[in-house]
């Protein structure tokens, strides 16, 4: 008898394999909390949670029937919670680990006899995080497949036990770029009495998911709730990422032609050549063959943070005189330096970790302070290189972003780069100290003109938002004026700065009142009936049809459900 | 027409409330009154126990079976000891609560069912933001001194 209950949660891999649905044993429902993100199963003896009660029918060519039970297995990472009232409460900052929907079939033989469990195919998750809703409840947030069994791709919608298939999946389950129209494999007939029923080949209870049914499930993906998966401005939807490595060093060196010679020198070995060049074992007249100034030999003295050397001292010649003065010569003229990788893990599970509500800047030696994007980096790590060319100073910072969005969106590329110059150039004649004084006035200049100017102007991004609400989230960060952290720091005054780069991170602390959610709600985006909900709901839109309502009434409802209403 | 006379502690803007305390009071409407906001006269001139009276003085929500509207109690005026009139306006999301729920909406906001990902301009902050700073696992390799040179024996191929 049709009675419009929740059966199953249909997932058919693509590819003509198996085909399987989630489902609740025959005789239950599913709680669509459950596949909201909503509460998980309790146990209070173990830091396994468990979303346990979904049963996968399905069968194959090798076997007539068997359920399977898909259990999503969860691990709360730091620390323990309480039952209260049908939620799980845990401490904040909670996460969930190992999440995985395993797919693992208990067999049934034809006398119905259980037979060994066995594994079907597995959907990976990535760490999920708990979504806490404001006062003291929480739940488990988004699950975010990362693995697909054997298939790439997943298709899903909602299997009602009276035939009716429809999309409303809610959408956090199923990346829209995974959602794709293909082939419906229904599974074969069942046996024994279940979900599946009993000798049906299951011709209305399964129907093909069809484009026009992918395009409903857009409608439920939370976070693009604007798009839909066809038609839609006439986009490819193409939202794969071409990687972009670190490069590679240059082929080509100046030190690999002989011309010039580089040599990393200590104290007394500078203070040697010093007294070298002065002294009368210094062939002028040998020199001047060639150069009308011995300093004419020597093109740089530099202090650089890099240690790049060669362990044998040999030699030092300058010109064509060889000196009694040793030094570690520099082979390669390029280095990298690798700072190592950083996790930019969400703090708040939401919009709060991202622009504008949460910014990042880099603190880079030799370069200051520069500002980034929280969008680009968020919930992805990066790295960051420095290519370095000793025989100038000049370096290169390279950040390689890593990252997939809530959308399971994502890139694994270069996105970030910045120019400066690490060497501390040692005056040796008149002339180069004027111009290493000229160097350091100009960048003094610079850093000055920097903060009087942003103290002038509130900076580029001074205050952004205005008409929003008092003391919401968007004021207090948007509100806050941007104030440029340092200036031009060059190798000359960069060499007093810190040596390590770090990011700054500006992150909003949120308040959390008690009952916020049940007085004013959360963002939804969501099109349904109303009687869909429950407790607070305030209604964005609607275009309402009330026999026997006066045109007095019908202004009067939706200027309450605006308003805010509770169901 | 009969007016039976409630108690409620639900919110106003519960659209299903939670009624007791039902009084039916009967009567006649002897002035023309508006059907939203009707005033409702003479009410102890009828024939109550004074049980039912002290339920009507508490009441602060009443239904008009006739015209099948909910209506809240905005004021109880007494003469002589005696409430003699209440002034109501109808409760629009009780009277039509079932077409209301069957209305399909564009949700802006929900307590159950939310996105914690759209923006949400009307969550409070404090005013303080917290400022943290990440280092990088690696550093610069200490202050060296290199020496560059001019040489006139380029090396050999």
């Amino acid at each position: 008898m049709a009675s419009n209950k929740l059966l199953s949660v249909t997932f058919t891999s693509l590819g003509g394999g198996i085909s399987y649905n989630l489902a609740c044993n025959s005789s239950d429902n599913i709680p669509e909390s459950y596949l909201q993100g909503g509460h998980p199963f309790w146990s209070n003896d173990t830091p396994l949670y468990q979303t346990g009660g979904l049963v996968v029918g399905g069968s194959s060519n090798d076997w007539t029937w068997s359920r399977m039970g898909a259990i999503f297995k969860v691990m709360v990472k730091n620390g323990y919670g309480t039952e209260n009232g049908g939620r799980v409460l845990l401490p904040k900052n909670s996460t969930w680990e190992n999440v995985k929907c395993y797919l693992n079939g208990k067999q049934y033989d034809d006398d119905g006899n259980p037979m060994p469990y066995v594994v079907w195919e597995q959907i990976g998750f990535a760490d999920a995080e708990l979504v806490y809703h404001m006062g003291d409840g929480t739940s488990l947030g988004r699950l975010v497949p990362t693995t697909y069994g054997s298939n790439d791709g997943i298709y899903c919608g909602k299997l009602y036990d009276d035939g009716t298939f429809i999309g409303d999946i809610v959408g956090w389950l199923i990346p829209k770029s995974k959602i794709r129209p293909g082939t419906w494999t229904p599974p074969y007939s069942s046996r024994y009495y279940g979900w599946g029923g009993v000798g049906e080949k299951h011709p209305t209870r399964y129907q093909l998911i069809s484009p026009a049914i992918i395009n409903d499930l857009a409608d439920y993906l939370p976070f693009e709730p604007e798009g839909s998966y066809v038609d839609e401005g006439g986009g490819d939807f193409d939202a794969n990422s071409d990687p972009v490595d670190f490069p590679g060093l240059p082929g080509v060196s100046i030190l690999d032609t002989g011309l010039l010679k580089m040599f990393q020198m200590n104290t007394t070995q500078v203070h040697d050549l010093a007294d070298y060049l002065w002294s009368g074992l210094f062939d002028l007249d040998t020199f001047k063959k060639l150069f009308s100034d011995p300093m004419e030999a020597i093109l740089n003295l530099s202090i650089m943070p890099i240690n790049e050397a060669t362990t044998t001292p040999t030699t030092i010649r300058i010109g064509n005189i060889t000196t009694n003065v040793s030094g570690l010569p520099v082979n390669n003229q390029y280095k990298i330096i690798d700072f190592g990788t950083i996790n930019m893990n969400e703090f708040w599970a939401s919009y709060a970790d991202y622009s504008p509500y949460t910014r990042l800047s880099i603190f880079l030696p030799y370069v200051g302070v520069q500002a980034m994007s929280i969008d680009d980096v968020m919930n992805g790590n990066i790295q960051l290189k420095a290519y370095v060319d000793l025989l100038t100073g000049s370096v290169q910072y390279i950040l390689k972003s890593n990252q997939t969005n809530r959308a399971g969106h994502g890139h694994n590329s270069v996105l970030y780069t910045w120019g400066g110059n690490c060497q501390y150039q040692i005056p040796l004649t008149a002339s180069n100290m004027s111009q290493v004084i000229s160097s350091i006035t100009g960048t003094v200049s610079t850093i000055a003109g920097g903060v009087a100017a942003t103290v002038a102007t509130g900076g580029l991004t001074a205050p952004l938002a205005v008409g929003m609400a008092a003391g919401s989230i968007s004021n207090a960060m948007s509100a806050k004026t941007h104030v440029q952290r340092g200036g031009g720091i060059g190798g000359s005054v960069g060499i007093f700065g810190v040596q390590t780069p770090y990011l700054i991170l500006e992150r909003p602390e949120q308040v959390y009142p008690e009952n916020y959610e049940a007085t004013k709600g959360s963002p939804s985006m969501q099109t349904r009936p109303l009687g869909y909900y429950s407790g607070y709901v305030r209604v964005e839109a609607v275009n309402l049809s009330i026999p026997g309502a006066t045109e007095a009434e019908l202004k009067d409802i939706e200027a309450k459900l605006k308003g805010g209403v509770i169901v | 027409m009969t007016i039976t006379f409630y108690i409620t502690d639900d919110p106003v803007n519960k659209i299903q409330k939670t009624l007791t305390g039902g009084v039916s009071v009967s009567g006649v409407l002897r002035e023309a009154t508006s059907e939203d906001n009707p005033v409702i006269k003479a009410v102890e001139g009828a024939n109550l126990s004074a049980t039912d009276k002290a339920k009507l003085r508490a009441c602060n929500y009443a239904y008009i079976a006739e015209l099948g509207k909910y209506y809240f109690v905005d004021n109880k005026f007494l003469r002589n000891n005696k409430l003699i009139d209440i002034p109501m306006n109808i409760d629009t999301l009780m009277t039509f609560a079932s077409d209301i729920l069957n209305q399909t909406c564009l949700i802006q906001r929900s307590e159950v069912y939310s996105s914690p990902y759209i923006n949400d301009s009307e969550r409070p902050a404090y005013n303080f933001p917290m400022v943290l700073t990440k280092n990088f696992s690696g550093s610069y390799e200490g202050f060296h001194m290199y020496l560059t040179v001019a040489s006139s024996q380029p090396l050999s191929p």
